[in-house]
């Protein structure tokens, strides 16, 4: 599942990465629902994306459908490749409710 | 703009031809794309585009140059940002791409290039993807750290 949506908000008080985090929460990450690596081994079930206007901010979340073994190998002595395991969500949240956690940001971050 | 020497040697300088022309005259072609405003950021561990970095170009049966000058950064203590580029699909540098790493929230120049092999003739779709290995990665895209991606096709 691919959702791009855009809100207009005011984020010009925090970093780029910040308000990442802010919408990190407002869209429930967590254990059951990750979507940010705090290690580079963690299980994930998709991501955020997002491009910083000024004053608006167009979010892309992408939730896995697949599970997808990570592909890291060693090389050399060098770890190359995705360490991640890329996993559906066992309760994948709606493409609309995952609209509304977004909207419910616009109250204020 | 683009600058055309003829066969006499001078100096032609124009604003970019429509590709459609470029290819009748057996020029190679090209594509650009600036960011001078929209930081990027991204939590995702497998690649994705980077938004607005696509270049689609008509081209004979011969190689492409590309690359992309860029600023990034990571705000997770010793964690990667990841860059490559995708011609039709294709992964140009390995299944991660070409990787930087820094200080947390220290930007570094992430710049890669590369050349592909002879594609066949016809329309491409070139594109830079990104991920990184955990926490949140951005790309600098303002007014003091642009973000460019170009294409030219060798011929």
């Amino acid at each position: 599942m691919h959702i791009t949506h855009e809100l207009l908000i005011d984020c010009s008080t925090m970093t780029a990465a910040e308000f990442s985090d802010k919408c990190l929460i407002a869209l429930g990450h967590g254990p059951n629902f990750k979507l940010k690596a705090d290690l580079p081994t963690d299980v994930v079930h998709g991501s955020v994306s997002i491009v910083h206007y000024e004053g608006c901010c167009e979010i892309t979340v992408e939730c896995y459908h697949e599970h997808e073994e990570p592909t890291a190998c060693m090389s050399h002595g060098v770890m190359t490749g995705r360490q991640s395991t890329l996993a559906c969500c066992e309760n994948m949240p709606t493409e609309q409710v995952i609209r509304d956690r977004l909207d419910a940001m616009k109250g204020g971050v | 703009m683009t600058t055309i020497i003829d066969g006499s040697g001078s100096a032609t300088f124009a604003t970019p031809l429509p590709m459609a022309q470029v290819a009748d005259l057996g020029l190679p072609a090209f594509g650009r794309v600036v960011r001078t405003a929209g930081n990027l950021t991204t939590t995702s561990t497998s690649l994705v585009d980077v938004t607005g970095a696509t270049v689609t170009i008509t081209t004979g049966a011969f190689p492409v140059a590309y690359g992309t000058a860029q600023t990034s950064f990571n705000d997770g203590t010793n964690q990667n940002v990841y860059s490559n580029v995708a011609i039709d699909g294709v992964l140009q540098h390995g299944t991660s791409g070409m990787v930087g790493n820094s200080a947390t929230n220290i930007r570094h120049n992430l710049s890669i290039s590369g050349q592909s092999a002879a594609l066949s003739a016809g329309s491409h779709t070139i594109k830079q993807q990104w991920a990184v290995s955990g926490n949140t990665g951005t790309i600098n895209a303002d007014a003091t750290y642009n973000h460019t991606f170009y294409v030219r096709e060798i011929r």
